[in-house]
């Protein structure tokens, strides 16, 4: 079952494969191909790009037009390829489309290794609380608080900086408005077009003070081809003087007054937030061993919990009545059958409609704990089923119980079989710990993903992770084998 | 001491045991002979409380079982199977020693655990019968550390250990080499001395002249003859029982 860490491995990939950062001729990439490819992420949301609420297969979007208008310009048709927010930039590195068009925020660290565009938009951060809160009123009173916000944005880097609030960083728009809701969190700070979207229409929400943290939304370019970012901007230019721009932005509902300043061609007094400097890698190792934390804390509880559920399973299973056995043979079956990932999006998400509010950490254990119950039971039951039946006649015969016979004869036999294999799946449960990521918990994949996104050191992050991973699975590793000959040897 | 009357044993149409009766009294020793697969094994599984019959019963002391009630889950049932296990002690072929155990734990567990009695007094007991099966000297091995007929012996006590009214023994010979047949033999003749009730299969024609109050010659399910050892051997009335015996000594 073991689950890959497929954008840990994508990330290394991408960085390995990094085509060196000087390109030309996009122009003619693009009148060859007859379409302008340009790089976004439907499953960020609207009003960016979403699928149509109506028409599930069409793309909707306020940079749906834009790219529509641009490509217009250019005298061919635009074409979205579906990436992974997060690796837009990368992908872009790689020449995976021409353009990158999706909320990009202009920030020092991207401009090391892409082009941007003058700015098509000017965002500002929005604070969202639930509409019974009276304490927090504006950003001041964050101190202290739990704030969510959007992985890899430069909302999470403005609350990281501040250092005083407890954040929760999520890979979806909606999921922090629906644990504000559920008071799981205390507030939410996001792109402003993100809270005009979601929170706006939402009764249970409001907004707190007015946006804040002024900021570029820009197109992401191939670095060094002049030719190229010199045409997109001119059409940028063209697109807000003839109003083209101004449509777009009023048909969604995002046109304000801020967006007057798009006509100046010059934006650098404008007070854009840039993340820091260029740190070296001992900067980051704090935050990556504090992950690191997170996961040998998770994995332990949930490996804890999948032994003792598993073997209350595997009891079941065995010695439980007809209504019990079925139940038992049920959950093997729906737990190994369905993703661990929709069980964590179920525990978490879900459970709240039937009124079942979990925090992030219990959800995580609960999750990761009870989905590998199931493989422990296998495990456990096949070792006792590998015990000789004539175990189980020599002691019938000596007049034990049938519990006895499990707690004395049974199971002190196969606790030696299972041992091995227990072993290896605490190592497939330690990597798979990664995918609690996505109810917001910040362990070491997820540091890392945070980290090497605002720096953009993919592969020099992605190898020390790497490396702590496998100093924790290591010794795991040579545990198991140790048993396993010992086992052997006995 | 064992009452066995009419039991049978069905495996879809096919009979394993066909309505077989057998009575051993206090310190008698009976031997059942008869080829692979004709039901010797099954028989005294049943007697033990092993394995459920169909018809016919089973009375081992004063506890009796009809077949029926042998597949019952009932509590009283189950007692009374339970106290049929309790005082028949059952040495196997294939030994079956806990292997997580050494000998002496091996001894002692069901005493402490069953019957309740304290480790000292377990110890003390195990300890005897070891001796008493010529082991003093390895009460300290696991039972891969013994030999095939050490571990026999060890089985034996074992089965002793709980103090059982009898002792059924399934071909307790035929997985041993040749040369620790005789170690193992030499324990059951003397419990048969101490006047101990045993029924034992086995091939072992010798063991058997010498013990044996009677002999049962079970073919396909059912006893073909019966009687003592010098008119089974000498004089079998039977074909069947004339062609295996007659294989058993040429091989």
């Amino acid at each position: 079952m073991p689950f890959q860490h497929k954008t840990l491995i994508l990330w290394v990939l991408i960085g390995l494969t990094a085509v060196p950062s000087v390109s030309a001729g996009t122009l003619e990439d693009i009148r060859a191909a007859g379409e302008l490819q340009w790089g976004a992420d439907a499953e960020g949301g609207a009003p960016y790009v979403f699928p149509d609420p109506d028409q599930p297969d069409q793309l909707i979007g306020f940079e749906v037009d834009l790219a529509d208008a641009i490509a217009k310009q250019l005298g061919v048709t635009a074409r979205m390829v579906q990436t992974d927010w997060r690796s837009l930039i990368p992908a872009l590195q790689r020449r995976d489309f021409h353009i990158a068009l999706n909320g990009i925020e202009w920030t020092g660290e991207r401009s090391r290794v892409v082009d941007f565009s003058r700015p098509y938009y000017i965002y500002e951060q929005q604070l969202v609380v639930r509409s019974d809160e009276n304490r927090i009123r504006s950003v001041n009173d964050l101190g202290g608080k739990t704030v969510g916000t959007l992985a890899a944005t430069v909302a999470q880097q403005m609350l990281e900086k501040r250092g005083d609030v407890t954040l929760k960083v999520y890979e979806g728009q909606v999921q922090p408005y629906r644990d504000l809701e559920l008071m799981r969190i205390d507030a939410v700070f996001m792109d402003w077009p993100i809270a005009a979207h979601y929170a706006r229409p939402n009764p249970k929400l409001k907004f707190a003070g007015a946006p804040i943290g002024e900021g570029l939304y820009v197109i992401a370019l191939p670095k060094g081809d002049a030719e190229f970012s010199g045409r997109i901007n001119k059409i940028l230019e063209d697109l807000y003087a003839d109003g083209t721009l101004q449509g777009i932005y009023e048909k969604w509902g995002l046109w304000n007054l801020k967006q007057v300043s798009l006509r100046e061609s010059d934006h650098s007094a404008r007070k854009v937030f840039t993340g820091g400097t260029d740190n070296g890698l001992g900067v980051y190792l704090p935050l990556l061993l504090k992950g690191a934390g997170m996961t040998v804390l998770i994995s332990i509880a949930a490996m804890a919990l999948a032994m003792v559920f598993g073997a209350a399973v595997t009891l079941t299973r065995l010695m439980g009545g007809r209504l019990l056995k079925p139940l038992a043979v049920a959950y093997v079956e729906i737990m190994r059958g369905t993703p661990l990932l929709l069980q964590l999006y179920i525990i978490y998400y879900g459970l709240p409609n039937i009124g079942i509010s979990l925090n992030a950490f219990t959800a995580a254990v609960l999750g990761l704990g009870l989905n590998y119950a199931a493989y422990e039971s296998e495990i456990y039951r096949a070792g006792l089923e590998s015990i000789p039946k004539g175990q189980h006649d020599a002691a019938l015969s000596l007049g034990m119980t049938r519990w006895m016979i499990y707690r004395r004869i049974l199971i002190p036999q196969a606790r030696r079989v299972v041992l091995p294999p227990v072993t290896n799946d605490f190592i497939s449960l330690f990597k798979d710990s990664s995918l609690v990521s996505i109810i917001a918990i910040v362990e070491l994949t997820k540091s890392y993903n945070m980290l090497a996104v605002s720096s953009m050191k993919f592969l020099e992050l992605g190898l020390l992770t790497g490396a702590l991973y496998l100093m924790m699975s290591l010794p795991l590793s040579v545990l198991s084998t140790r048993l396993e000959k010992h086992l052997a040897i006995s | 001491m064992i009452h066995v009357s009419g039991i049978t044993k069905k495996f879809q149409d096919h009979a394993v045991l066909d309505c077989i009766d057998l009575d051993l009294k206090q310190g008698e020793v009976k031997v059942v002979i008869g080829p692979s697969g004709s039901g010797k094994s099954t028989l005294l599984k049943c007697i033990g409380a092993l394995e459920p019959f169909d018809n016919g019963s089973v009375q081992v002391g004063e506890t009796r079982i009809e077949g029926p009630a042998s597949r019952s889950r009932s509590g009283s049932d189950q007692d009374k199977l339970r106290q049929i296990r309790l005082s028949a002690g059952m040495v196997f072929q294939q030994f079956h020693l806990f292997p997580h155990l050494t000998a002496l734990e091996n001894i002692m567990e069901a005493p402490v655990q069953v019957l309740k009695v304290s480790k000292t007094e377990a110890e003390t007991t195990a300890k005897k019968l070891l001796q008493q099966v010529q082991l003093g000297n390895r009460a300290d091995r696991y039972p891969r550390q013994l030999s095939g007929g050490e571990q026999q012996r060890v089985a034996i006590a074992r089965a002793l250990a709980m103090n059982p009214k009898c002792v059924l023994f399934d071909e307790p010979t035929s997985a041993l080499d040749p040369e620790m047949v005789g170690e193992v033999l030499s324990v059951m003749r003397e419990l048969a001395d101490k006047g101990m009730t045993l029924l034992v299969a086995t091939h072992e024609m010798d063991f058997a002249k010498e013990v044996a109050g009677e002999i049962l010659m079970l073919d396909q399910g059912r006893v073909v003859e019966r009687g003592t050892p010098s008119m089974v051997f000498g004089n079998p009335s039977e074909q069947r029982t004339r062609r295996f015996l007659h294989r058993i000594t040429h091989r």
